[in-house]
């Protein structure tokens, strides 16, 4: 049968140590540059069985491991995360929440309710990212500690399905935070390459910065980016 | 819009002379392609089997095949051997849309007063 377009691996989306990367939140743009990387793979994360036309029984999974720790989630403040994935069976229609409780590409304004009758919007499913890769560009997620996302799943199939499965591409990367002003601005306006990531919906605004990151960056110096993006011709 | 092996589901039937559903509800927006078909006929003598279908509602339904069996036990596999990976459906259920539920079934019914047993491979994918 014909296959899926897509024509980039994800994986040619990783960083490189000694690249940059502006992560946007709503208090303004934090600006990091990589300093290490070590590839990870969480394969298969089952979400269990879908009944035909139906969702996840137990709600939004955050993707939890032995002892309630969350595989997506950096596990200490040193780290970012950095995700794709991909779903089988091909039916399952994937939605994500990015943080948590943030319904990220939805066209609708209000948190959704998912089901049939609710319009076919705001998923990928396993012909938009296949289970065997590569993956979407449009699953990559960017997780600092105390952000991680959330997954629910509609089968649109009247058959049930027993086991839709997750599998999650990462690179975990070491990192320090840019505090020059010059760089930051060099960063933002477009100079040098980085990669530019909005964590969260863009509406109504990125997410909040962690209070731990913000302490890191102050105020002032996210403040100084956020007006360098606005005041950008 | 592809599909893999592991997408291919199977549904076993038995097939009277009362027109009927096989298998589930094909969904709104969805379309299932037939991929493979089985039969074999149970009863002693001369058997037809119509396939047939119903999208989009509970009216008539549309003959999409044929099959005529001379003696008992006779079988009928299409296409015989393994389903090839980029093999083409066989025939094509739409799913409606604009509802919940779409009323778009395959059908099937036999011409004698004895069975037909029926295995369909089908794969829904999304238009």
């Amino acid at each position: 049968m014909e296959t899926a377009l897509i024509k980039q691996s994800h994986t040619d989306r990783w960083l490189e140590q000694g690249y940059y990367l502006a992560l946007q939140f709503s208090e303004g743009w934090v600006c990091f540059k990589i300093t290490g990387r070590e590839p990870s793979k969480l394969r298969p994360y089952s979400l269990g069985a879908v009944a035909a036309g139906g969702n996840i029984v137990a709600g939004w999974n955050t993707i939890q491991g032995p002892n309630n720790v969350y595989f997506l989630q950096p596990r200490s403040q040193n780290f970012i995360y950095h995700h794709f994935w991909g779903v089988t069976p091909s039916a399952a229609r994937i939605y994500t929440q990015f943080p948590s409780q943030k319904d990220i590409g939805s066209l609708l304004a209000s948190t959704r309710n998912i089901s049939l009758a609710d319009g076919d919007v705001g998923y990928l499913d396993g012909n938009d990212s296949p289970y065997a890769g590569p993956f979407n560009p449009a699953t990559e997620l960017f997780c600092v500690y105390e952000k991680y996302p959330a997954f629910q799943v509609l089968n649109p199939t009247g058959d049930a399905i027993t086991n839709v499965k997750l599998v999650f591409d990462t690179m975990k990367y070491t990192f320090k935070v840019l505090t020059n002003q010059a760089m930051i601005s060099d960063l933002l306006k477009g100079p040098r390459r980085v990669r530019k990531y909005t964590m969260g919906p863009i509406d109504p605004s990125p997410t909040a910065i962690p209070k731990w990151l913000s302490d890191l960056v102050g105020t002032s110096l996210l403040d100084y980016a956020k007006k360098v993006m606005e005041e950008q011709p | 819009m592809s599909w893999k092996a592991e997408d291919i589901k199977t549904i076993y039937a038995s097939v009277t002379n009362v027109d009927a559903d096989i298998g589930t509800e094909v969904t709104r927006n969805m379309r299932r392609h037939i991929l493979q078909i089985e039969a074999q006929n149970l009863f002693a003598g001369v058997n037809l089997l119509t396939l047939g279908k119903r999208e989009n509602g509970a009216g008539a339904t549309t003959t999409i095949d044929r099959f005529s069996f001379s003696l008992i036990n006779d079988y009928l596999p299409k296409p015989d051997g393994p389903i090839e990976e980029d093999a083409l459906p066989l025939y094509i259920i739409e799913g409606g849309g604009g509802t919940a539920l779409t009323q778009s079934f395959l059908r099937a019914v036999c011409s004698a007063a004895g069975t037909i047993d029926l295995i369909v491979r089908y794969v829904d994918v999304p238009t």
